[in-house]
């Protein structure tokens, strides 16, 4: 039976006789209904899902293998995406300077001086022609 | 591991939640092995359908473990009337959605005692006809009857229940048995030789 506290049955001894016993009855009824263990079972599978795991320990807890330049390669061992992209640089950058800029306009024909650009580059300064050319400045 | 079975209680359901939530696998057991035979006979009580009580207590139980990494011990809540709580929600929304169609008189009542023929009969017939009286009650009142009469609860677990009073408990409460004591399908089924004309 399901207990029954004094407030309860003091509150069904107010009440009309054939309804007081209708509560009775349907206490008495499913007192102590049994669980189907499908349901059982799928209940204890949804509490074992449910649980909390411990937690694995810490990585920096966890014993280093190696010894010390084992340590300092894992230290490291964010750096090395940098090697990467340094690497990846230096190409980009050689690649520039090989390119050819093939279709590069005449800037100094574009604004009229006619001048040659080597001539404009590499302007006579004598002293360096003649390092340069002996045999013409003698 | 064979844990010993602590006593009943609102601390020993805590203590064992503490534990399921700190890796016991047997406490899982043990709290279902106390709490899920009653939150299936609410949910049966409350829904009327046994297939659907146990979708109920299922979720409910659900809702537990899954509140157990969060439970605290002194927050004033037991874990059953919790539950209870989560079983009497999920049992509205259901009822809710369905629209009552299905009332509760038509529920079966498999586990019903049957201590003799006569005896069962008048156990059927006064079952049958609370239920039906019950049916016809507004919602909030039947769950209290339901939490009260029949499972038993105190008014002040049943308002911890519905998020309110104990005032508002006992209003409801009165309600209910002043409706259910002049229910004539109640009186007409408790008393057979009484003639439902003559009365008042």
């Amino acid at each position: 039976m399901i207990p029954e506290d004094d407030d309860l049955r003091r509150a069904e001894g107010a009440l009309p006789a054939e309804l007081a016993a209708a509560f009775a009855a349907a206490r008495g009824a499913r007192a102590a209904p049994e669980v189907p263990p499908a349901l059982m079972a799928r209940v204890l599978a949804d509490a074992a899902a449910a649980q909390p795991r411990a937690l694995p320990p810490a990585p920096e807890a966890r014993k280093a293998p190696g010894g010390a330049l084992a340590a300092i390669a894992r230290a490291l061992r964010p750096l090395a995406g940098l090697g990467g992209l340094s690497t990846a640089a230096l190409a980009a950058g050689l690649w520039v300077g090989i390119a050819q800029p093939g279709a590069a306009p005449d800037v100094f024909a574009l604004i009229g001086l006619g001048l040659e650009p080597e001539l404009a580059l590499l302007p006579d300064h004598g002293g360096l022609a003649d390092f340069l050319d002996p045999e013409a400045g003698g | 591991m064979n844990r010993p079975l602590p006593p009943a209680g609102a601390d020993a359901d805590a203590a064992l939640l503490a534990a399921y939530a700190a890796g016991d696998a047997q406490a899982a057991a043990t709290l279902a092995a106390r709490l899920l035979p009653r939150s299936l006979r609410l949910a049966a009580r409350l829904l009327g359908d046994p297939a659907e009580a146990e979708d109920v207590a299922q979720e409910a139980m659900l809702r537990l473990w899954r509140a157990a990494p969060g439970w605290r011990a002194d927050g004033g809540a037991r874990v059953e009337t919790w539950l209870h709580r989560v079983v009497v929600n999920l049992a509205t929304d259901r009822l809710r959605r369905r629209g009552r169609t299905r009332p509760l008189e038509d529920a079966p009542d498999p586990i019903d005692p049957q201590p003799s023929a006569e005896a069962g009969l008048i156990a059927q017939g006064r079952a049958a006809a609370l239920n039906a009286a019950l049916g016809r009650l507004p919602e909030r009142q039947r769950i209290a009857v339901v939490l009260r009469h029949l499972e038993a609860l105190s008014n002040p677990e049943i308002a911890a229940i519905l998020d309110t009073g104990v005032e508002a408990v006992e209003s409801l409460l009165a309600r209910a048995r002043r409706a259910l004591a002049a229910d004539p399908a109640l009186r007409h089924d408790i008393d057979p030789d009484s003639n439902p004309d003559k009365e008042g």
